[in-house]
């Protein structure tokens, strides 16, 4: 007996010391991504603390600043975003969210809705959102999904991502590296920004009515926003489906999405719709950062002009003179200081 | 399932669980069920190839075990009314009653290999026989796909047969015990062979749980798995692109490929049967040796008894000596004698036998041609080394060239390892006449700049895949130094600190997740031998 319970210590003690290892391994052999990251720090926001969601790929993580929507409106929010993010990791994730946070409203971005998700050519654009989430079964839902459809790819690398980037030490300097956690505070909110820009000029006839027949939805993309959807009404969630600016988009997909809106029996906000770009008042010369997604100053005009229809239409509060919140006002002068030229 | 999978640990871990907590009396019975779903995985249709054997061998050997408790029961009440000449004629008629079973039983399931694996070899080959001589005639060859380990379970079922024929041992009789000894997962993927006599016991008794032995078949899994993944299948980066493109890659290259497929093979395989043996070790069964640092030999001889021993001692049990010792053999030495000299007359029912024995071993390893110059090559190899060994021996006395001393020792090593690359060209390289072109090549257009100028590194590797490589390769040779010169590493590590013993074992376990050649930016590789 004694000799069993000094075996059972030993392996403990062991599987201990292994596991302390293989963290501090894969602090050191992580990709570091600033998407990841965010997706990460979310955890850290109090309990039932956010108003507003917002869920999507990369022009709602590039376009909205919720630091922006705080100095403006008061009420906070938080983007769930990736690049390029497939539906079954934004359902994932949005159910994950919704184990955290009660928000007021969630703001969907669903372009995407259009697109076949190439699982097997993909790869960097799942680990951006699953490195950064913790493990959960919605997480291992996202997984099965992915290695169902790029049977490549296996359980154990998302889970423990040293076993996907064990081959990283090959590009770090050794004698400088450093362990690279994932962060735990974040000040942006979700928001990856971008500086820079690319003149961009509306396409002849952009969003003009036609009879040309819009594309088709992708089915399984669908699927997964109505699921996502429907996930949030039974949680008593309003939804917003939102469709951010970029040159590429059509009337056909901007009306198919709008009855898609309604058959869900959600609201539909449409930026490129004429009467949005008006307001917005963007410069395609300044405010994009490429065809598809907003700058840094095209994300503060969006931010601004999408916080007053929300504050309006969904009658979000304002806790800036509330106590709990002081720690938003400092995230946003962090914010201020990091944005200025 | 395979070995370097999590789900074989999964599998065997959860098998040594329940192996360990079911009664004594039944735990063969978990061994044979966690076989047969080890065997479901590999493909559920797979299992009637493996039924097929395992209830004709078993129907044959018991057979084979009632006639011969008849006939001693026969023969010992009748021993003494016989003369001599009547004991002789009685055993020849018993003799060839029991070939009556046994020779069908043999041919069926040596069919059912032949068929699967050469059908297509020998189809395709007589069409083009066919054709070249403008017969209309069209052979099916059909390929199928092997089911696993077909060729280990099929020699290891025929052993035994052959055993119960020869009167060695009492057949099974239950059935399912053994299907256990033959279905065995951990050494039905790519051996070693086993024999009855040493694993039946071990199979159907209950072993106990020791944590001495667990750890041990552990280490050995690790070590075998590092032998897999951080070895093999970063050498085999480089033999893939040598043997895939002979034309670019000639001269020296081929060297290279050659040198790093020997290691290739050896990781590969020796690191399979580590991980055989640890996961058999983990539930109280040891297998028998397959290796035993066959790079370290001093012939081509030595090198057969230390590489893949169980085959060989299968060879040797059941076709080398039945050859050599049989009547026809016997008269082909007299008739020799008679003909080339006493020296060779000797040698020929040595030499024939092991020449057939090195083809049967060739076309073992698979339906090609090359593998079928390889068992000649290695024959030749083989004859040549018998027949010059006495005159040899006599020109090392007569230049007065010192043969107990490290030097000798080591160009003995060197020189065999030179033989054994060489045979490995005409295995890894696409065809026989691709391994002669290699061959001609290396020998032609040495150029030796390649190894210093950055050459070796359009083989698909990166400098520090190639350290890894170079460095790990160092570990196992200096590994099997030390097990060369008698040292048991897992025992001379038990007896370390604790402290050193865990960097060790997490220097190997991190070696392994660092190191370890898997991941999306590598294809999963198979074990080489799984293939036969």
């Amino acid at each position: 007996m004694k000799m069993a319970l000094r075996i059972v210590i030993r392996c403990v003690a062991f599987l201990l010391v292994f596991s302390m290892l293989f963290l501090g391994a894969t602090e050191y052999l992580r990709r570091a991504d600033d998407e990841a990251d965010e997706i990460h720090a979310f955890y850290n926001e109090p309990k039932n603390s956010i108003d507003v969601l917002f869920m999507g790929s990369s022009p709602i993580l590039r376009g909205i600043s919720p630091m922006v929507l705080w100095n403006q409106e008061g009420f906070t929010s938080y983007v769930r975003a990736s690049a390029l993010q497939a539906p079954a990791v934004t359902y994932g994730l949005l159910a994950e969210s919704l184990e955290y946070q009660k928000p007021e409203l969630v703001v969907l971005l669903c372009d995407n809705i259009f697109l076949e998700f190439e699982y097997a050519e993909r790869e960097g654009d799942l680990r951006r959102a699953l490195d950064g989430m913790k493990l959960s079964k919605y997480k291992l839902q996202i997984i099965r999904q992915i290695t169902a459809e790029d049977e490549r790819q296996t359980l154990l690398s998302y889970v423990f991502p040293l076993l996907r980037y064990h081959e990283r030490w090959k590009e770090l300097d050794l004698a400088e590296a450093e362990p690279v956690p994932l962060l735990e505070n974040s000040f942006k909110k979700g928001n990856v920004y971008l500086r820079g820009s690319e003149p961009q000029a509306y396409p002849q006839n952009f969003m003009a009515p036609s009879d040309e027949a819009p594309p088709e939805f992708n089915e399984a993309a669908k699927g997964y926003i109505e699921q996502t959807i429907q996930f949030c009404k039974e949680k008593d969630i309003p939804v917003l489906l939102l469709h951010l600016p970029k040159m590429s988009w059509s009337y056909g997909q901007s009306m198919k999405l709008e009855e898609f809106a309604a058959e869900m029996g959600v609201e539909y906000l449409d930026c490129d719709r004429e009467e949005n770009r008006a307001q917005l008042n963007l410069d395609p010369a300044v405010d994009y950062y490429d065809q598809g997604h907003m700058n840094l100053d095209g994300s503060i005009k969006l931010s601004q002009w999408l916080g007053t229809h929300l504050k309006e239409a969904y009658g979000l509060p304002d806790h800036r003179n509330e106590g709990e919140y002081q720690a938003w006002h400092e995230d946003y002068q962090q914010y201020a200081e990091r944005i200025s030229p | 399932m395979a070995f370097t999978s999590v789900q074989f640990v999964v599998f065997l871990f959860l098998c040594a669980t329940v192996y360990f907590l079911t009664p004594k009396r039944y735990r063969w019975v978990t061994l044979f069920i966690a076989n047969y779903i080890f065997y479901f995985f590999a493909g559920p249709r797979y299992l009637i190839y493996l039924l097929a054997t395992t209830i004709t061998i078993y129907c044959g050997a018991r057979q084979l075990g009632k006639m011969s408790s008849k006939n001693k029961a026969d023969f010992a009440a009748v021993k003494l009314s016989l003369d001599k000449e009547e004991k002789k004629a009685w055993k020849a008629n018993f003799t060839k009653k029991k070939r009556a079973v046994l020779i069908p039983t043999l041919l069926f399931n040596l069919g059912i290999l032949s068929v699967l694996k050469y059908s297509g070899f020998v189809g395709s080959n007589l069409n083009a026989l066919f054709a070249r001589f403008s017969l209309d005639i069209t052979m099916p060859a059909p390929s199928f796909l092997l089911p696993l380990g077909i060729s280990f379970y099929t020699f290891q079922s025929l052993a035994y047969l052959i055993d119960v024929y020869r009167e060695k041992f009492e057949p099974e009789r239950n059935l399912a015990k053994f299907a256990l000894f033959i279905s065995f997962f951990p050494q039905i993927v790519q051996g070693p062979i086993g024999r009855f006599s040493d694993l039946a016991e071990q199979l159907y008794r209950p072993n106990g749980f020791s944590y001495e032995r667990v750890k041990f078949g552990v280490q050995l899994i690790l070590w075998g798995v590092f032998k897999k993944l951080v070895i093999a299948d970063r050498a085999k980066v480089i033999v893939d692109t040598i043997f895939a493109y002979p034309e670019t890659f000639g001269g020296t290259y081929v060297a290279v490929g050659a040198l790093v497929y020997c290691v290739q093979l050896y990781g590969d395989f020796s690191g399979g049967i580590d991980i055989a043996t640890g996961a058999a070790q983990v539930l109280g069964i040891q297998l028998e040796k397959n290796f035993e640092r066959p790079y370290l030999a001093t012939s081509i001889p030595d090198f057969w008894r230390r590489w893949h021993i169980t085959l060989g001692a299968w060879f040797r049990d059941y076709v080398f000596y039945p050859l050599s010792l049989s009547k026809f053999f016997m008269k082909v030495g007299r008739k020799g004698r008679k003909l080339f000299g006493n020296y060779i007359g000797k040698l020929l029912p040595v030499l024939i036998p092991q020449f057939i024995v090195f083809f049967l071993i060739g076309i073992w390893h698979g339906a090609e041609w090359k593998y079928i110059a390889f068992g000649f090559y290695n024959g030749t190899l083989i004859v040549l080394g018998i027949l010059f060994d006495q005159p040899l021996k006599k020109l090392i006395e007569k230049c007065q060239i010192r043969t107990e001393c490290f030097s000798w020792h080591l160009f003995q090593v060197l020189r065999t390892l030179v033989l054994i690359a060489l045979g490995k060209i005409i295995t890894r390289a696409p065809g026989v006449g691709a391994s002669v072109y290699m061959t001609q090549s290396m020998v032609r257009n040495w150029d030796g700049d390649i190894l210093c100028n950055g050459g070796l590194l359009k083989l698909g590797l990166d400098t520090q895949d190639l350290w890894v490589l170079l460095l790990s390769s160092l570990v196992l040779l200096t590994i099997s130094l030390l097990q060369e010169s008698g040292i048991h590493i897992r025992e001379a590590l038990a007896k370390q600190n604790l402290l050193f013993r865990w960097i060790i074992y997490l220097a190997a376990i991190f070696s392994l997740i660092l190191f370890g050649v898997y991941g999306l930016n590598y294809n999963a590789s198979d074990f080489i031998y799984r293939g036969f």
